[in-house]
């Protein structure tokens, strides 16, 4: 699963100048198929169910988007707008948010800036890596748009760095300086969403879990356990744990075995097209008569 | 092709069975979270019916009727099974005495299964009176919806300032705030006053509610019917209490979820998690600014383990207006450094530890670097030291301090990541390098092969 993904089209190609090639990569091919075909059927298939999704109010309330789905806020200048979705290694999610001022019969007072602010699963503060995550609405203007682009989701990053995970994320759309009159007054936003996959997405590891947080509190079950019998717990959670963390990282074809696999196929094409080089100068005429 | 596609199908359905394997812990864990049972979110609407209601200003009617038309118009959008209720402000005494209209305050509709017809005709026969005692009101309301650990709602619809202070009503919100764990005041201003907004807007983020300022009939109707359709379909369960102490030692312990608390500005309060070995602690923190504060705030996260080692720090810094200022950090469990490196880190451990320790905490400190591979005997220490500490400044200071601001944790304990390409980083991998290798070989067939043409040219030559 956490193969380096090829460009589809690139495919037929290869395959097309070895026969022989393609047979001996036929596990990698699977993988990549099969993420390819799962991910956009999943998305396609929630966004077109479900109309725009309602801003929230909090980060626990957020409008939860899909990719590709559109978000819709209805509420007054003050508010604070909330959105989440998930994310995939190798995307750059990009966010791109228009806010539609009111044009009544009441002037506004002073400008309004507008920001948009992108948090990870953790709720730690995103940098945007292009586009506008705040602009300023004149007295007179009747929209404005704002967009953030996020860096490259890594699959993996030390415990201690700020690096993008696979997981949530939160937008929050709200104003931030502005004439005390203009508070409350009625204004709408819509958000759009797009995370297309970024070229390169390297295998330096994996997170056992997406980077999302509960947002319910502590479970009744969970509870009474922890506080007589935390050893057994934490005992059988390691113990289901540990076979997973291992899967996921001696897996035949993924995390660190991939490379052999690469390599060694590597040379076996190398190996193939030397003879058929060989062969190629030396009986010219069965290839070309 | 169609060998490819059947093959391919074959190891999509083995790899997904692989995930399937993989992902069961995580799907397991999600599930015990979901089945809690929650009792239904509460909403109360407060309306004002003071004298001052009767003004016509709202696009030629009435507030009051603008008021009660919008209400019917809530009451029919509204789903059956939602818990409304309805208060009234200065509906029954007219006159000007300030004591007996300051008390002037009825629940109209007691909060439960709506009755459409029972709030319609309550809502129909108010009549505009008297005072404003909005501090009082919200108490009384706080009182209807009860402190369980539902979601609460309060919507107050007002045209004017509270003119029974004190008590400061938004003084009375924020504390009201800390009593429970989950209330929210939305409030709906009928008037463009600064004085009513300034007292509005407070109460909404004293509570981390919203203020909207209303000038037609069809924004208040619309508005109104948001608020308590939002607030009467809340879903997201409330979080649960706990305290944070000043040490580590005594710090309550939680389990993953979310949890609340209370912190006074530049306070710092430790938390204790329990992770076993192998495990990876996530956790957040978010302060929610339900004050007027000094315009540059931050809060720090730090996760240690219990004899003070830092794991991880992370900081989240913001400045002017904002609702929530929030930080998280994720941090192995404080025996996967041992057990990374059993040779070096069970002396160094055991040194590091004698001239501070007992003797007891050091036999066990050498018990689980020996046995750093079995996680049962490491998970009875394996607790990690949080602290939340908070850099708000209030610029009133004194009585502003009480209560603190509201913070939320949240925990979780995952398995640990895992680094895989470490052992054989000298290797490559992807399409790129199985053409290059390809080329090379192609190239390297062609020249032997030319060669090999020109020497038996060369050695028949003669």
């Amino acid at each position: 699963m956490t193969l380096t993904r090829p460009q589809p089209r690139l495919l037929p190609r290869l395959l097309g100048t070895a026969g022989t090639l393609g047979l001996l990569a036929l596990p990698f091919l699977g993988g990549v198929a099969h993420a390819d075909t799962a991910a956009p059927s999943a998305s396609a298939s929630s966004s077109t169910s479900a109309g725009p999704a309602s801003a929230g109010t909090s980060f626990r309330t957020a409008g939860a988007l899909a990719s590709g789905q559109s978000g819709q806020a209805q509420g007054a200048v003050g508010d604070y707008f909330y959105w989440s979705f998930q994310a995939q290694t190798g995307q750059s999610p990009s966010i791109t948010a228009t806010v539609r001022l009111p044009s009544g019969s009441t002037p506004r007072q002073g400008a309004e800036g507008w920001r948009l602010d992108v948090y990870d699963g953790l709720r730690r503060a995103q940098p945007c890596v292009s586009g506008s995550p705040q602009a300023q609405a004149a007295t007179d203007s009747a929209s404005v748009q704002l967009s953030c682009t996020l860096p490259t989701i890594r699959s993996w990053a030390e415990t201690w760095s700020d690096d993008p995970l696979p997981g949530t994320y939160y937008v929050r759309l709200t104003v931030g300086d502005l004439a005390e009159q203009d508070l409350g007054l009625p204004v709408s936003a819509q958000l759009s969403l797009t995370a297309p996959s970024g070229s390169d997405a390297s295998t330096d590891g994996s997170l056992s879990a997406p980077l999302s947080l509960p947002t319910a509190g502590p479970s009744a079950s969970a509870t009474p356990s922890a506080t007589d019998g935390s050893p057994a717990q934490g005992a059988s959670a390691s113990a289901s744990a540990a076979p997973a963390a291992a899967g996921s990282s001696s897996g035949l074809f993924s995390g660190g075995n991939a490379r052999w696999w690469w390599t060694g196929g590597g040379a076996v094409a190398a190996s193939l097209t030397a003879v058929i080089g060989f062969t190629l100068t030396r009986h010219p005429r069965r290839w070309f008569s | 092709m169609i060998i490819l596609r059947r093959a391919a199908a074959g190891t999509a359905a083995w790899l997904a069975a692989l995930a399937l394997l993989g992902g069961l812990p995580t799907t397991a864990r999600a599930d015990s979270t979901d089945t809690t049972a929650q009792p239904p979110p509460k909403v109360e609407l407060i309306l004002d019916v003071s004298g001052s209601m009767r003004t016509a200003d709202i696009g030629g009617m009435s507030r009051i009727s603008a008021a009660q038309h919008a209400l019917d118009e809530v009451v029919d959008a509204l789903p059956d099974q939602a818990q409304v209720g309805l208060r009234t402000i200065g509906a029954t005494y007219p006159g000007n005495d300030k004591a007996v209209g300051c008390k002037d305050t009825q629940l109209a509709v007691p909060i439960g299964p709506l009755d459409r017809v029972e709030m319609k005709t309550d809502v129909a026969t108010l009549r505009p009176l008297g005072w404003t005692p909005i501090g009082l009101a919200l108490r009384d309301a706080a009182k209807d919806l009860g402190v369980d650990s539902s979601s609460r709602h309060i919507v107050l619809v007002t045209d004017g300032e509270d003119d029974c202070a004190p008590p400061d009503p938004c003084d009375v919100a924020r504390a009201l705030a800390a009593d429970g764990t989950h209330l929210t005041v939305d409030t709906l201003g009928l008037t463009e006053d600064d004085k009513v907004r300034r007292q509005l807007s407070c109460i909404a983020q004293a509570t981390g509610g919203t203020y909207t300022e209303v000038r037609t009939e069809g924004e208040l109707s619309t508005r109104l019917t948001q608020l308590v359709q939002s607030g009467a379909t809340q879903t997201a369960t409330p979080p649960a209490p706990t305290t944070g102490t000043d040490a580590c030692a005594t710090a309550p312990v939680l389990t993953p979820g979310v949890w609340t608390d209370r912190q006074n500005p530049q306070q710092d309060s430790w938390y204790r998690v329990a992770v076993p070995a192998g495990q990876e602690l996530r956790a957040s923190a978010s302060i929610a600014i339900d004050r007027q504060v000094e315009p540059h705030y931050d809060i720090t996260m730090r996760a240690t383990t219990a004899d003070g080692r830092e794991l991880a720090r992370s900081a989240g810094a913001d400045s002017g207006r904002n609702d929530v200022v929030s930080t998280g950090l994720r941090a192995q469990a404080p025996v996967a450094d041992a057990s990374a490196d059993p040779s070096s880190a069970t002396a160094g451990d055991a040194t590091a530890t004698t001239p501070t320790d007992s003797p007891a905490s050091t036999a066990s400190t050498a018990s689980t670097a020996s046995t750093a591979t079995t996680s049962t005997t490491t998970s009875s220490d394996g607790m990690v030291c949080l602290s939340v500490a908070n850099a708000l400044s209030v610029p009133t200071a004194g009585a502003a301090n009480q209560p603190g601001f509201p913070v939320e944790l949240s925990i979780d304990v995952v398995p640990g990541a895992s680094a895989s390409g470490g052992g054989a980083s000298w290797l490559g991998s992807g399409w790129a390098l199985v053409g290059l290798l390809a080329l090379i070989g192609l190239v390297a067939g062609l020249i032997f092969g030319w060669l090999a043409r020109w020497r038996v040219a060369v050695w028949r030559a003669p």
